[in-house]
């Protein structure tokens, strides 16, 4: 084989895999409609985070003690906090710490279990049972309070977050990624390849995942939902990331204690944890009802 | 069926121990030393290795180990480092606050969950369909401590026909019924939407079954048909999924105690991480273990029921 040869195959795999994995994608969300309108929305959300320096009112953290527990007005569109914080602000800067946590913690996730699962579903045998097992014991326990143990351990930190997470989100990929890979690595393609003294490496990441991407992907989304809801939910438990830095868990932990008065403190925050949970619950449903392979043609 | 129910035995007792070491290592593996976490920085060096002394963290790993399996087993779970009492006796003294709740989301959650989840599939893409499907995933969407206060807004303190703050320890029936009702109802919902998803697609799948097709080229009553043929084999992975939530019922029902200020394991659990009670945690985390075991078990024993194949499988 030449040198071009061999530094220009793995782009072309890439390329083709993309394409391929992005074709039945495209076919899903044309199949269920309710996913586009997931998606607009999520996306929605990641533009007003992104943009939070230039279009955020006022700062997140600046205190004003002369406008505290305002109401909804012209100047503070959601009202301020107890410090005199302007909420919308802190709303729109609290949704870069859902969104980064939430997708870095599950592709960190996704990547892992989907390699454990691979690993685990084609060499099967006692590999198969070790790692298997390990990852139902991690399942059996609540990922709630395994995320609530390591992080009070660790200490609430973005990264501590991003790793209590993702620890509890990798056995779910690696059962999906398993799956398919037992029912795949047999089919013919692959004998072609081992015959061909294609490496294990290369059967099970060139042949082998390009066939459960889809499956994975679409589950990955499911899980961002799940991995903001968690978040949020440690900051209210007051495990996120420390104040004063806005996060969305944390806003509603600090409003409950006037809640009795000051009602926008716990609404707004609680709206757009549910905004955004939502909108990626539409996206992964619709996206799985799609690719189902048992629901095939009803649709 | 005794000797299924035996199999299922062995495997929880090896799931059990597996979950009980994997609680051992990760308060072990963890960078933060325990005794540290516990004192703050500012602690003596001396006070540090006293308190390691006094949670046995000085010795070798193995003879930790031991220790903590054959306490599990005798009942000696060690003393809370904040009140000094036996940590079994305080988690004991709540749970059956815990133990209420949860039962009680869970006969709204299916009680609410199945039927929609039926109705839902047998009205498949008419309006029912979209809006029950719509209503559940919106349900899911909730973080449990989200709807949890919408639900003390509306209706303890707009309406005020709930205490705003449950004891949980209600004289009478009625009046624990009171208590439960917003905390149950908060959980019994999130659960309802979960289970109404799970009743439908099984209900979807039963319903393509070539038995359901003879039923109905019989001429039975179509009702007849949903209730004496498909319902039964719905419930198999009704019953699967109820288990597998287990772990997101816990969870949410410590958010739940959380914001209803409801004496149970949750809020043992945060008061025992705010006061750095590592004892305590560690007994919270072995009894979490405990319920999650047995359920799974009971979930397989209920499999054995509804469905007779599974015994000889």
């Amino acid at each position: 084989m030449t040198h071009a040869n061999t530094t220009a195959a793995p782009r072309r795999y890439l390329r083709t895999m993309l394409r391929a994995t992005g074709t039945a994608l495209v076919k899903a969300f044309n199949t269920n409609k309710t996913s586009w309108v997931g998606l607009l929305v999520f996306l929605a959300v990641c533009a007003l985070a992104l943009l939070a320096p230039v279009i955020a009112p006022h700062d997140p953290i600046d205190q004003d003690v002369f406008q505290r527990l305002y109401g909804p007005s012209a100047e503070h569109w959601l009202g301020t906090d107890v410090f005199g914080r302007d909420i919308l602000s802190r709303i729109l800067y609290g949704a870069r710490i859902s969104l980064v946590i939430g997708l870095v913690s599950i592709g960190l996730a996704m990547l892992i279990g989907t390699v454990i699962g691979l690993v685990a579903g084609y060499y099967g045998g006692r590999l198969d049972i070790v790692m298997m097992q390990t990852m139902d014991v991690l399942l059996a326990f609540p990922s709630l309070i395994l995320g609530l143990i390591v992080v009070a351990m660790l200490g609430p930190s973005i990264p501590n977050l991003i790793f209590a997470i993702a620890l509890t989100a990798i056995p779910p990929f690696a059962r999906i990624a398993r799956a398919p890979t037992i029912a795949i690595k047999d089919r013919e393609f692959m004998e072609a390849g081992r015959a061909l003294g294609y490496s294990d490496r290369r059967l099970m990441f060139r042949h082998l995942l390009p066939n459960i991407l889809p499956e994975v992907l679409v589950m990955g989304s499911i899980w961002i939902a799940t991995a903001i809801r968690v978040e949020a939910s440690l900051a209210f438990i007051g495990l996120g990331v420390s104040p004063p830095t806005a996060t969305w868990g944390g806003m509603i932990r600090e409003g409950f204690e006037n809640i009795l008065d000051s009602t926008w403190l716990v609404l707004f925050p609680s709206l757009a944890i549910l905004i955004v949970v939502f909108a990626l619950n539409l996206l992964g449903d619709g996206l799985r009802d799609a690719i189902d392979p048992r629901l095939k043609g009803e649709q | 069926m005794s000797s299924y129910i035996l199999r299922r035995l062995g495997f929880a007792v090896i799931t059990l121990f597996s979950v009980l070491t994997l609680v051992f290592f990760i308060v072990r593996i963890l960078p933060g030393d325990p005794a540290l976490v516990v004192l703050g920085d500012q602690a003596s060096q001396a006070a540090i290795e006293a308190l390691r002394a006094r949670l046995g963290l000085d010795k070798p790993l193995i003879v930790q180990y031991g220790e903590f399996m054959a306490g599990v087993l005798t009942g000696d779970w060690g003393t809370s480092l904040v009140s000094g009492r036996p940590v079994i006796g305080e988690i004991l003294n709540v749970l059956p606050a815990t133990i209420e709740l949860t039962v009680a989301a869970l006969i709204l959650g299916a009680g609410i969950g199945i039927p929609l989840g039926v109705w839902s599939a047998v009205r498949r893409n008419a309006l029912p369909d979209y809006v029950i499907r719509l209503a559940s995933l919106l349900g899911l969407s909730f973080p449990a401590f989200v709807s949890a206060i919408l639900l003390l807004l509306v209706f303890s303190i707009s309406l005020n026909w709930f205490p705003v703050m449950s004891t949980g320890r209600g004289e009478t029936l009625g009046a624990r019924l009171h208590d439960l009702a917003l905390p149950a109802i908060n959980l019994g919902i999130i659960m309802a939407a979960f289970i109404t998803r799970v009743a439908r697609s099984a209900m979807l799948e039963v319903l393509g079954q070539d038995y359901v097709r003879t039923a109905k080229a019989k001429g039975i009553a179509f009702a007849t048909i949903i209730w004496r043929h498909c319902l039964r084999n719905t419930m198999i992975p009704v019953v699967t999924v109820i288990g597998l939530y287990l772990g997101v019922l816990i969870g949410n029902s410590v958010l739940t105690e959380i914001v209803f200020n409801r004496p149970g394991l949750g809020r043992l659990i945060v008061g025992a991480l705010n006061q750095r009670d590592y004892a305590m945690l560690q007994g919270l985390m072995v009894i979490y273990t405990l319920i999650v075991v047995l359920v799974n078990l009971l979930t397989d024993i209920t499999y054995g029921f509804i469905d007779p194949r599974v015994k000889y499988s």
